[in-house]
């Protein structure tokens, strides 16, 4: 457990501005979300809230896809698991730590987020026509999607040798929160991007385990 | 097992088709300091990233202390200290918080000694790695090591890219190091002088084969190089086995031979020599003669 906090520690230590950001923008999106809902109503308040959106969860997701390829990509290039793995750790202690820090990045943008939801969403009960729980699922949604695209990052980072070409991942990045978007928030889309996250995962392990350091 | 904490088993290694390590048997018995010696490029730091499990062998086994290289535990690495060809530390930290590190993760940290080789090697803990020198960076690494007690140390060419001077330095330092704690030490090189002043044993490295594996006294001792001359012109062949180098002019052959002995003297004989002289070698006569590319595996263990 000391090794996996030490490992988490230093992934954070050297990911720093990726954690800040993520703090920062769900400051933000808070911001965003308690102005539309504070001073609009009705269909006004949907579409803003919509439309204002969008372009700020593909900032994010665009920004823990670089996490992820950040992660890799400078281990890879400054040779840190080749320093690490020679003390006493194991590539799979590295991984789960790297993950770890990863998803400490994705709820440091994701629990304020539902916080401040809930709140509005209690102060302004039966103002806004909502179903009960859609808030549960709009998180969850928004936390898988993030998820997703960090793992696609981490599996772009480990796999080029050059940080340009991990740009091709981008697209990839920019599909994933158009599959909810177009499917809505059902359990039928968490499934399909926990499968997705999965064999991430997994394809990552694969590679960073077996490759030299 | 239990008396050889590295064991090396028919291990081979190919890079894009070519072949690097071409079937290494190796065991290198506790508490022995093993000089590895090869050519740049002989295969050297991979049979040390392949025992690390840094990378995979292409066929073969390796095993650290008893345990299969490609699957050390964490408990198995807090044993082993290394420090790497070229100093692998992470260049953008500073100095404090790489130690800071390497101890969050140790097993096992001796805070005075390690305290001790960081006022001895005057580190400065508050620069980053990349502005150290490349001495300080050898000491750096060899005191993080060192830091942990390991029961078995592996140095890869520390002192590669080191002046003079500093290699001095560090080796003296790593001697007295060494000497005072009875450990298991794997220590390649391509410098002889270095691996002459540490190892008890010694390895060399051809064309990704071990052609020598035996210690240092003995293959001093049994190496012999002798200037031939006969009556006539020298024969072709002296029909005498573990013949490391042969070269003849006109009536003087000059001759390597490993494991030099009476049947062998004998054997020469029978071409009735006018004179045999024994030319001096030194570690480095006997290593240039090794890495000829002519040379077949002469004289392992079994065979000294």
């Amino acid at each position: 457990m000391r090794t996996l906090l030490t490992l988490m520690k230093r992934e954070i230590i050297d990911h720093v501005a990726y954690f800040v950001g993520a703090a920062a923008f769900s400051g933000l999106m808070i911001l965003v979300m308690a102005s539309a809902i504070l001073g609009m109503e009705g269909r006004e308040l949907e579409n803003v809230a919509v439309g204002g959106s969008i372009p700020l969860v593909l900032v994010a997701v665009v920004g823990l896809c670089g996490l992820g390829v950040a992660q890799m990509y400078t281990d890879r290039t400054r040779k840190i698991s080749a320093l690490l793995i020679v003390l006493p750790t194991t590539r799979w202690q590295i991984f789960v730590a790297r993950v770890a820090a990863g998803l400490l990045a994705i709820l440091i943008l994701v629990i304020p987020l539902a916080i401040a939801g809930t709140i509005l969403i209690d102060m302004h009960a039966g103002e806004v026509p909502l179903y009960a729980g859609v808030l549960g699922d709009v998180l969850r949604s928004v936390f898988l999607v993030c998820f997703a695209c960090y793992a696609v990052g981490l599996y772009a980072g480990w796999d080029r040798r050059s940080l340009t070409p991990t740009l091709g991942v981008l697209p990839v990045v920019m599909l994933i929160p158009l599959l909810v978007i177009i499917k809505g928030f059902g359990l039928e889309v968490a499934g399909i991007l926990l499968v997705f996250i999965a064999a991430c995962l997994a394809a990552t392990w694969c590679r960073f385990s077996s490759s030299p350091l | 097992m239990g008396d050889s904490p590295i064991v090396m088993e028919n291990l081979v290694k190919y890079y894009d088709g070519r072949c690097v390590l071409d079937g290494i048997d190796l065991k290198v018995p506790r508490g022995c300091i093993y000089g590895l010696l090869g050519r740049n490029g002989g295969g050297k730091t991979t049979i040390i990233r392949i025992l690390l499990g840094l990378e995979p062998a292409t066929r073969g086994r390796t095993t650290l202390l008893g345990q299969d290289s490609a699957q050390l535990t964490a408990q198995t690495r807090s044993r082993i200290g290394y420090v790497a060809e070229g100093h692998h530390l992470i260049q953008n930290y500073k100095v404090r918080r790489l130690v800071g590190l390497c101890k969050g993760l140790a097993a096992h940290w001796n805070e005075a000694f390690f305290g001790h080789l960081i006022e001895t090697f005057r580190l400065p803990m508050d620069r980053k790695v990349k502005e150290l020198s490349a001495g300080m960076r050898a000491e750096l690494n060899l005191a993080l090591a060192m830091a942990t007690d390991p029961e078995l140390l592996i140095l890869d060419d520390p002192t590669l890219g080191l002046d003079t001077v500093a290699r001095r330095q560090f080796l003296e330092l790593a001697i007295d190091l060494i000497q005072k704690q009875n450990r298991t030490i794997l220590f390649s090189s391509h410098i002889l002088g270095d691996v002459e002043r540490i190892a008890d044993r010694i390895g060399v490295l051809v064309a990704g084969r071990l052609v020598v594996d035996c210690e240092l006294e003995d293959l001093k001792s049994r190496v012999k190089k002798f200037q031939v001359l006969f009556p006539t012109r020298a024969p072709e062949s002296l029909y005498i086995t573990e013949i490391i180098q042969q070269q003849s002019e006109g009536r003087e052959m000059v001759l390597t031979v490993a494991n030099w002995n009476p049947q062998k003297r004998a054997i020469l004989e029978t071409f009735k020599p006018e004179s045999v002289t024994e030319l001096p070698m030194t570690l480095e006569d006997i290593f240039i003669e090794c890495t000829k590319p002519t040379v077949a595996p002469v004289w392992q263990k079994s065979e000294v």
